[in-house]
C-alpha cells in the first residue's frame, strides 16, 4: 500500500453487501467504515471468503508490518500507518526495553533481571514497568540456554536476543518456546539466522549502518517468509539516528517501498568514541530516545534503567500514542489531595485524563487539602465539555447530591469554564457554588484565600 | 535477485519529504550589525537532507520570582540581575537570542514601566544576540508596554505577546515604527494563529517580520497538542498556505516544563529536582524543535547547552 488514501466506498464493493448485520453493525457500508478505522476485524465478517478478502487485506492493511515477539505477554511493534498523529493515529506505543549483557555468573544477570522485572515508574497518571528485555550474550549454549528460561521465569517479560557466535540448532527448542526478537542479523550472519527464524518462528532483527544494505537484508529475510525488524545502526548522534528512522518511514508510508515496511527497532545511547565535554552520556541517551520515540521508532532499547533516561520517554509516550479521538480517561468519582479537614471544600474537575492529571498536580504542588470530584464529562476538557453538553448543571448538581454524605461541606468551586451552570447547580444541589481561577495553577491560592484548607 | 537489489539501490539513496514552498526567512537583528536568521525550511526538521541546526534562546525573567523554585535555589542572587545574568549565559553557554520576560505590575505600572524600559534598554546595548521581548500580565496594559518598551531595542530583535486578546495593533505599530519582528502568541490552535496571522499581516506587518508562538504544553503537560499543532502549521505552510508560512517560536513551552509534576515533585529515590526539571526543559525543547520550532526559548543553561550538543551531529 502506497500513500494515496483507500475510500470506504472501495472497500464497501468488496464486502458481500448483505447488510446481514452478523458482524454487529447493521450494514457492510457501516462495517466498511469500521475497517477503515482499524475498529473492526475482517474475520468479524462470516460471508467474506477467496479473492475478495485477499484483496481487502492489502486494502487495510498498514504500510508498516508488525512484528510479534515473546510468549505469554505477547508484545507487539509497528503496524503504523501515518508519518503525523494528526492525519492518522498511531497504533501501538513505542515499546520501551532494557540491555542487560549477560555475565560470566549468572547469579549476577539474574539479579539484574530480578531489578528490572520489579521496575516500576509513574508518569503522568500511570505506572509503568519495562516491556521487554534486550540480552546481548556471546553464545547460546546449553548454559545460556538455561539462563534464557530462567530469565523468562523471572521477568516474565519478551525477550530481544543478540548473540555474538553462531546460534546452533540446540537453541531451536528453547527459542521456539520464548519467541524472542533475534537481533543482530547483519550480511555476515543473514543466511544462518534467517534459518533458525525459521525453524523457531520468531522474528529477525536485520541491522546495517547503510540503509541500502538493511533494505537488502530485510528484503532477503521477508522473502523466506520471516518476520522483520529493521535495527539501522548509523554513526554517533541524534540527527544522524532521527533522519535515518525519518527516511526508512517516509519510505514505508509514502513510497511504499517494501523493504522498510517494517517495525524499527533504535539504540539511542551511542557508540564507542562518542565523547563530549558538556554533555552527561545518559542526557545524550535520553534526549535521543525520546527523539526516536517522536520519530518512528517502534520499539527502544536503553543502556540500564535510570531514570533521567527513561522517564521522559514514557511521559512522552502516553500522550503522543493515545488516541487524539479517543481521549485518555480517569474514573469519575471522588479524589482526596493532602489532608482535607472540615471545612475543606470540593473542588470539581472532568475526567479527561490530562485535565484531571494537571488540576490534581496543582493542587498537590501548591500544597492544598481539599476534595477533587471528578465529573463524567466522556474524557472532554472543561471547553469542550461545555461545547459538546457533555456536562450541565443539572448532572453536576446530581453528582453533587450524591457525595454529600463524604463531604464536610456543602461548597463546590467550579472551573471557570463552567461558570454559566453556577445558577442552576445552586438551585438543584443547594450547595454553595464559587467559580474558581482562570488557571488551576492558582487554585491553591485561591483555596487558601478562600480560608479554609487547613484541617 | 541480486540484479533487483542493483537496480534499486540508486532509488535507495535518500527518501525526503520536500515541499515546493520555503517557510518565509525571518531575520532578526542585533547589536553590531549581528542577525540571526529564522526560517527557509521546505520540510520539517530531518524530513530533508537540508541541514538543520536548531536556533535556541536562553529565558531570561527580569524579577527572580519568575524562576522555578529549584533554578532559584541553584543560582540565587545571580538571578537578581537580568543584564549579568545575560552576559554570563552568553559567554557560557551562547544562546542565539535572549526571551526578556517581564511581567506587569499593575499598581504602579508606570513606575515599572520605567525601571523595565532601564532593563530592556540595557540588555539590548550589551548583548550582540537579538533580544525578544515577551510580556505577560494584564492584557489592556501588555500591547502598552511593549509600545513604550520597543523604543528602547534600538531597532532590533522582536516584540513578543501579540495576541487576539490584546491591542496587537498597537505592537504592529511599534514593530513598524521601530523595526522589530512580532511574534505571534496563541493558545494551541492553528485555526486563531492563522486569523491572528491574518490580522497583523492587515495592519501592516511585513512578512518576513512574523514569527509565530502556537505552544503552551511541555512534555507530560500535554506536549503531544503542541507537536501536532507544529506539525500542523509547518506542512500547511510548507504546502503554500500564505498564513502559516512563518517561522515559529516556541517560547513558552520549554520554561513551563518545571510545573510537571515529574519535575518538581519531591523524591529522595529520584534525582534532585533542579536536575529533572533541566532534563524537562532539555525534552521539550528537543520535541518542539523536532516538531518544528525555528527558535525554542529555554530557561535552564544546562538544558540550552544540552539541546545544542544534542543537535551538533
Amino acid at each position: 500500500m502506497s500513500g494515496e488514501k483507500t475510500s470506504p466506498i472501495t472497500v464497501y464493493r468488496l464486502l458481500p453487501g448483505r447488510n446481514c448485520g452478523e458482524c454487529n453493525v447493521p450494514t457492510c457500508m457501516a462495517f466498511a467504515l469500521k475497517l477503515m478505522e482499524d475498529a473492526a476485524e475482517l474475520d468479524e465478517c462470516p460471508h467474506l471468503t477467496g479473492k475478495n478478502k485477499d484483496e481487502l487485506l492489502k486494502l487495510i492493511s498498514p504500510p508498516v508490518r508488525k512484528a510479534c515477539f515473546g510468549r505469554g505477554r505477547i508484545l507487539c511493534i509497528g503496524g503504523e500507518k501515518s508519518l503525523h498523529r494528526h492525519i492518522h493515529r498511531f497504533y501501538h506505543p513505542t515499546a520501551l526495553g532494557v540491555e542487560v549483557e549477560v555475565e560470566n555468573h549468572h547469579d549476577e544477570t539474574l539479579s539484574q533481571i530480578r531489578r528490572i522485572g520489579d521496575f516500576k515508574l509513574t508518569v503522568g497518571w500511570e505506572t509503568y514497568g519495562v516491556d521487554f528485555i534486550y540480552l546481548k550474550c556471546s553464545k547460546l549454549d546449553e548454559r545460556t540456554l538455561k539462563l534464557l528460561r530462567q530469565v523468562d521465569e523471572y521477568a516474565g517479560k519478551p525477550l530481544m536476543i543478540s548473540c555474538a557466535s553462531p546460534i546452533g540448532d540446540e537453541a531451536l527448542d528453547t527459542l521456539a518456546e520464548l519467541k524472542p526478537v533475534l537481533c543482530g542479523a547483519h550480511g555476515g550472519v543473514l543466511e544462518q539466522y534467517i534459518e533458525v527464524s525459521r525453524g523457531a518462528e520468531c522474528p529477525i532483527a536485520v541491522s546495517s549502518r547503510s540503509v541500502s544494505e538493511l533494505y537488502r537484508l530485510s528484503e532477503k529475510a521477508s522473502s523466506k517468509g520471516c518476520q522483520v525488524v529493521l535495527n539501522p545502526t548509523p554513526r554517533n548522534g541524534l540527527k544522524s539516528l532521527v533522519s535515518t528512522l525519518i527516511q526508512i518511514r517516509i519510505a514505508a508510508i509514502e513510497h511504499g517501498v517494501s523493504g522498510f515496511q517494517h517495525p524499527i527497532l533504535a539504540f539511542p545511547a551511542q557508540h564507542e568514541g562518542f565523547s563530549s565535554s558538556i554533555l552527561d552520556p545518559v542526557w545524550m541517551e535520553s534526549l535521543t530516545g525520546a527523539a526516536c520515540v517522536l520519530r518512528y521508532a517502534d520499539a527502544v532499547v536503553l543502556s540500564w534503567m535510570d531514570w533521567l533516561a527513561m522517564a521522559p520517554l514514557y511521559a512522552l509516550r502516553q500522550g503522543y500514542y493515545s488516541n487524539p479521538r479517543e481521549p485518555a480517561k480517569v474514573t469519575p468519582g471522588l479524589y482526596v489531595v493532602g489532608k482535607p479537614g472540615s471545612h475543606s471544600p470540593v473542588v470539581l474537575t472532568t475526567n479527561y485524563a490530562l485535565t484531571y492529571y494537571l488540576v490534581f498536580s496543582d493542587l498537590q504542588a501548591g500544597k492544598a487539602s481539599c476534595y477533587l470530584l471528578v465529573v463524567d464529562s466522556q474524557g472532554m476538557s472543561v471547553e469542550n465539555a461545555v461545547a459538546g453538553g457533555m456536562v450541565d448543571g443539572e448532572s453536576i448538581a446530581k453528582l453533587l447530591k450524591e457525595v454529600e454524605g463524604k463531604v464536610s461541606e456543602r461548597m463546590v468551586v467550579l472551573p471557570r469554564g463552567f461558570s454559566k451552570m453556577k445558577g442552576e447547580v445552586e438551585e438543584g444541589s443547594g450547595w454553595r457554588v464559587l467559580i474558581g481561577p482562570e488557571d488551576s495553577a492558582e487554585l491553591p491560592t485561591y483555596l487558601r484565600k478562600l480560608g479554609v484548607t487547613e484541617a | 535477485m541480486e540484479d533487483i537489489y542493483e537496480y534499486l539501490r540508486p532509488k535507495l539513496k535518500v527518501f525526503e519529504q520536500v515541499f515546493e514552498h520555503p517557510i518565509v526567512e525571518v531575520r532578526l537583528k542585533a547589536k553590531g550589525g549581528g542577525e540571526l536568521s529564522l526560517g527557509g525550511a521546505r520540510s520539517l526538521p530531518l524530513f530533508s537532507t537540508q541541514p538543520f541546526m536548531p536556533a535556541l534562546a536562553l529565558c531570561v525573567a527580569e524579577t527572580v520570582d519568575r524562576y522555578p523554585e529549584p533554578i532559584v535555589r541553584e543560582f540565587g542572587d545571580q538571578l537578581k540581575d537580568p543584564i549579568k545574568w545575560a552576559l554570563k549565559q552568553m559567554d557560557e553557554v551562547h544562546p542565539d537570542a535572549i526571551s526578556l520576560r517581564l511581567d506587569v505590575k499593575e499598581g504602579g505600572w508606570e513606575e515599572w514601566v520605567t525601571q523595565a524600559g532601564r532593563v530592556v534598554e540595557q540588555v539590548s546595548e550589551s548583548c550582540d544576540i537579538p533580544l525578544i521581548l515577551d510580556v505577560d500580565g494584564n492584557s489592556n496594559l501588555v500591547s502598552q508596554v511593549i509600545h513604550r518598551l520597543s523604543v528602547k531595542m534600538n531597532g532590533r530583535g522582536a516584540l513578543a505577546s501579540a495576541s487576539l486578546t490584546n491591542n496587537y495593533r498597537l505592537i504592529v505599530k511599534a514593530a513598524l515604527q521601530n523595526g522589530h519582528a512580532v511574534v505571534a502568541e496563541t493558545d494551541c490552535d492553528p485555526t486563531t494563529q492563522r486569523t491572528l496571522n491574518s490580522k497583523l499581516l492587515e495592519a501592516g506587518l511585513p512578512e518576513d517580520s512574523l514569527l509565530m508562538d502556537p505552544t503552551t504544553a511541555s512534555l507530560g503537560l500535554g506536549v503531544e497538542y503542541s507537536i501536532s499543532i507544529l506539525e500542523q502549521l509547518r506542512l500547511d505552510g510548507l504546502k503554500g498556505d500564505e498564513l502559516t508560512r512563518f517561522p515559529i517560536a516556541a517560547l513558552r513551552a520549554a520554561p513551563a516544563s518545571w510545573k510537571a509534576r515529574e519535575a518538581w515533585m519531591e523524591d529522595p529515590q529520584l534525582p534532585p529536582s533542579r536536575v529533572r526539571g533541566a532534563l524537562w526543559e532539555a525534552h521539550t525543547a528537543t520535541i518542539l524543535t523536532l516538531a518544528g520550532s525555528d527558535l525554542t526559548a529555554i530557561m535552564h543553561p544546562k538544558a540550552l547547552e544540552a539541546v545544542r550538543e544534542a543537535f551538533k551531529r
